[in-house]
């Protein structure tokens, strides 16, 4: 399945391009090391080759749309959650849908490297990880391949309900066959909760690398860099590092996609999908809204009703 | 000075003899997350050659809040409260040859460079003894064969060990470090154990170097390199290399009010940011994330060998691992000393 | 004046470097819309006594609660017992600074950096070509000159703003007269303005000094230091008759924060002050 999807993506890429369609097509190449991609920017339909497909694309490229899209039309190769992040950036007006041509490819789940640590597998070792199938396989020194299932997927993966992308120019791949884990809510009591975030939170250095990596923090100047208005000081500490990840939380209600993204991005593993999920899951119940379905759609969050429920029951 | 060996289970022993009177710290991994130096004053177990990824050593000797004094400010009592500095002998067991080599160039920094010591770092620097472990299971990332010698590196640490199955090789290093290898439970090495030591040292030196290895190329670099603009383009502008890396110490500064007492305290901060550099006024020397992704780079592989004679990079390959885009030092650095990766 | 640098640098060794001296605002003269010169005098008596600098440093001062920033000294340490520095209003720790009244306590961190070899300019004749807030390193140099004056030639200051509500130290104007040129311009003039109007570079062609024996000093906004140095060029200078201080944001002042660097030099340790000849050497981060 992959091969082909890749040398599709490719196909694809290299038509925008010659038909100067897009400037740009942003993919994903090899990493440098086997179980690992990188983000491609590919502006001359030769270096097309250069793009790959398989399950370690992990990364949203939808987070690099508000800086490029902005100036010319490009391409982009989209997983379903990348799409939805699209769908996001043209609900809050950040980028015109005419400026982005999307190649949608449907997708069983990626792996990541916590994954395959997870799963057992010494990243040293790794020499290629292939779709095989709806699953994965993985080659290691010896020339063994092991399969992997799908509970070998990174974290925003696990409770994926969006398996083909929500918006497309040009749509690849099958339907996988993928069934997500439910989105359970948070367990325990309101003090519990609160020692186990605080416990969490504690370890945060504060790289911002959970903002950066993220296609729905786009805003020029975060309100963790103003230091006119100190919402947050640089004090790394609970106290600091809970307003700026809390504050981060309510900021992508209704917004984030779950794409998981910034769980894997960050170098504490800090476990912001199981904060981002319950946001989502109340946000559901209270509106019934999916971020990131309907372009046409206003956001969740940016309009009002009459018949908007409360949450404490006024 | 004399190599010694002692039993793992005696390993809680050891501990527990230095930390009668020194603060033990060792790196103390949990499920998630990389392994943080904790405080074990001999109470805990600990796995010296477990191959999770560690905080850089940086973590204690430039706290990620480190106080630089209270200032009172009640009307007629102005007054500056300064932090007691005076702390106890520490030991940091655990480090990697790439860790020990990491102070080496903090020390460069803020111990020697320039006319002023930084106080507080010093006041931690002076009473530290580093025992390091010869790793004998390198990560994916690592390339610290390829850019020094290990066996000028090992002489930055007070006391060697390597882990020979159910005994550890000691070796001390500095006089400082023959004094922590007190105690009965140490025996005199066996042939035997001076083989197997000397085996796991020869396979750490013979870790594959990359073909850039010895090459300077601060004499080679180019400052329009079209590599800058490539690698920024994926560059999504965090922190993450430059808060991992054991060289990286740059700091922000802060004042932060409690009633009238205002702490001035000092934090990370780096080079990938871009309200770094940029003055009150608006002018900004690096506004471009090119020039973000090359100060960080030259920093290491031309500023500081130009100022310092080494390399601030030590090999120990975190920023690799953790950067979300891939962006792989190795590969830029191969790139510029036109050698394959 | 011969200094001993090692002796020096054992004693800034021994001390800590992040701990400001107490001062108190002794005067704040309101110099244009948006800045301020403030003179702080330590609290400690035998300080004052002892405190001296060079033409050229500079300090870190702290409001506390507010933060840090850098200024240079603008003072001349010929004039002892006080520090003067002049802030331009521009963010939260200069907001701060601006709402301070005589009598408030600020910290001083000082001195830091290298200073205007005057030593070497001895006999020579001094331009001084200067812009808006630019003008304050350049007003301790010239103010230590000028209380020197026997040891140099012929001094000059060509002095723009942009408008003449923007020129700083108009108290001193006439003092500065009395034993060196002061050329005064501004890009938009009012109707009570006599002196010239127009760029600095290109006033500075209008006067055309000749290089011989000269050395030029300038400090103003980048774009002005850029025609001026092109100028000074077609005068006929040599990048070692030129001397400016470079600005970069600055936390510690002590090169360990790793923000004023230049390529391998660290503006607070090896600048502010630097020659042509030495800046060209330098990447073109600044």
């Amino acid at each position: 399945m992959a091969n082909e999807i890749e040398a599709r993506i490719r196909a694809e890429a290299k038509k925008l391009l010659e038909s100067s369609e897009v400037t740009l097509v942003i993919g994903w190449e090899a990493g440098s090391v086997p179980f690992k991609t990188s983000p491609a920017f590919i502006e001359s339909p030769e270096d097309v080759e250069r793009l790959v497909w398989n399950p370690a694309c992990t990364n949203n490229l939808a987070v690099y749309l508000t800086e490029v899209a902005k100036r010319a039309r490009v391409g982009i190769v989209v997983k379903p959650c990348d799409s939805r992040s699209i769908v996001t950036l043209v609900q809050e007006k950040q980028i015109s849908r005419e400026n982005v041509t999307i190649i949608g490819v449907t997708c069983p789940g990626i792996v990541d490297d916590t994954a395959l640590k997870k799963a057992g597998v010494r990243l040293i070792d790794v020499l290629a990880v292939d779709w095989n199938g709806d699953s994965f396989n993985v080659t290691t020194g010896s020339g063994k391949s092991s399969v992997l299932t799908l509970d070998a997927v990174k974290e925003g993966c696990r409770t994926c309900a969006h398996r083909a992308p929500v918006i497309s120019d040009v749509s690849l791949g099958e339907m996988p066959d993928a069934n997500p884990l439910p989105v359970e809510p948070m367990e325990g009591s309101f003090s519990e909760r609160r020692e186990y975030w605080a416990n969490e939170f504690e370890r945060c250095i504060r790289c911002y690398a959970c903002r950066q990596i993220c296609p729905a923090c786009y805003c020029t100047k975060c309100f963790a860099d103003r230091n006119d208005l100190k919402w947050t000081n640089k004090h790394v500490g609970i106290s600091d590092n809970w307003m700026w990840h809390m504050g981060r939380a309510m900021h992508l209600a209704g917004r984030c996609i779950g794409c998981g993204e910034c769980e894997r991005a960050c170098p504490m593993d800090l476990p912001m999908m199981k904060l981002n999920r319950e946001f989502a899951r109340h946000v559901e119940e209270l509106f019934g809204y999916t971020p990131g379905m309907d372009p046409e759609e206003l956001p969740v969050l940016g309009q009002f009703n009459y018949d908007d429920k409360d949450p404490n029951g006024h | 000075m004399a190599d010694k060996v002692i039993a793992k289970t005696d390993l809680r022993k050891w501990l527990a003899g230095m930390a009668a009177d020194h603060d033990v710290i060792a790196p103390i991994g949990r499920e998630a997350g990389p392994a943080t130096w904790k405080d074990i004053n001999g109470t805990q177990d600990i796995d010296i050659t477990a191959n999770q990824m560690v905080m850089a050593a940086k973590e204690f000797l430039l706290p990620v809040h480190d106080v630089l004094f209270r200032f009172h400010t009640r009307k007629g009592e102005e007054r500056l409260e300064v932090p007691d500095l005076t702390n106890k002998s520490t030991v940091m067991i655990g480090l990697r040859l790439c860790d020990v080599r990491a102070i080496s160039v903090l020390d460069a920094v803020y111990y020697n460079q320039g006319p002023f010591r930084d106080a507080y770092y010093a006041a931690r620097r002076d009473k530290l003894a580093l025992v390091a472990a010869v790793c004998d299971d390198p990560r994916w990332s690592c390339f610290c064969t390829t850019v020094g010698d290990l066996k000028e590196w090992k002489l930055g640490a007070d006391v060697l060990i390597t882990d020979l199955g159910d005994k550890i090789y000691v070796q001390p290093v500095t006089e400082k470090g023959e004094g922590l290898l007190q105690g009965d439970f140490f025996s005199s090495p066996s042939e035997d154990d001076v083989r197997k030591k000397s085996e796991v040292w020869a396979n750490l030196l013979a870790l594959p170097k990359r073909p850039f290895a010895g090459k300077d190329i601060s004499k080679i670099v180019s400052w329009d390199d079209p590599v800058w603009e490539e690698q920024a383009r994926k560059c999504i502008g965090c922190g993450i290399c430059t808060f991992m890396c054991p060289t990286c110490s740059c700091f922000d500064i802060q004042d932060e009010t409690t009633g009238s007492v205002i702490e001035r305290y000092r934090c990370r901060d780096t080079c990938q940011f871009s309200d770094f550099t940029m003055m009150g006024a608006g002018h900004n020397p690096r506004p471009e994330k090119k020039m973000r992704v090359r100060q960080r780079v030259l920093h290491k592989f031309k500023y500081q060998v130009e100022q310092f004679d080494l390399i601030g990079c030590t090999g120990c390959g975190r920023c690799v691992e953790s950067c979300p885009v891939n962006i792989d030092i190795r590969g830029i650095v191969s790139h510029i000393a036109a050698e394959p990766l | 004046m011969s200094i001993d640098t090692e002796q020096m640098k054992i004693e800034m060794q021994t001390q800590n470097p992040y701990l400001p001296q107490l001062a108190v605002v002794e005067k704040i003269i309101k110099e244009t819309w948006d800045t301020k010169t403030f003179r702080t005098v330590f609290l400690d008596e035998g300080l004052r006594e002892t405190f001296t600098y060079e033409p050229g440093q500079f300090q870190e001062v702290s409001v506390f609660g507010a933060g840090e920033s850098t200024f240079c000294l603008a003072s001349t340490p010929t004039r002892q017992g006080y520090v003067e520095f002049s802030v331009k209003r521009v963010g939260v720790v200069t907001d701060a600074l601006h709402d301070l009244s005589e009598g408030s306590i600020v910290g001083v961190r000082a001195p830091f950096g290298n200073w205007f070899p005057y030593e070497e300019w001895k006999g020579k004749d001094l331009w001084f070509i200067g812009g808006g807030i630019g003008m304050a390193p350049m007003r301790s140099i010239l103010n230590f000159c000028l209380d020197n004056r026997s040891d140099y030639g012929e001094i000059a200051t060509i002095y723009g703003a942009r408008t003449p509500g923007d020129l700083c130290y108009k108290d001193e104007f006439d003092e500065w007269r009395k034993t060196s040129a002061l050329y005064l311009t501004v890009d938009a003039g009012d109707e009570n303005w006599l002196g010239n109007v127009g760029f600095v570079p290109a006033y500075l062609m209008d006067l055309a000094p000749k290089p011989e024996n000269v050395i030029a000093i300038t400090c103003g906004p980048p774009i002005m230091i850029k025609f001026v140095l092109q100028n000074l060029k077609e005068l006929g200078f040599q990048d070692e008759q030129i001397y400016t201080t470079l600005e970069m944001k600055m936390k510690c002042g002590v090169g360990k924060c790793g923000r004023c660097n230049i390529g391998t030099k660290f503006v607070c340790i090896d600048g502010p002050v630097f020659s042509f000849a030495e800046i060209k050497d330098l990447p073109p981060e600044f």
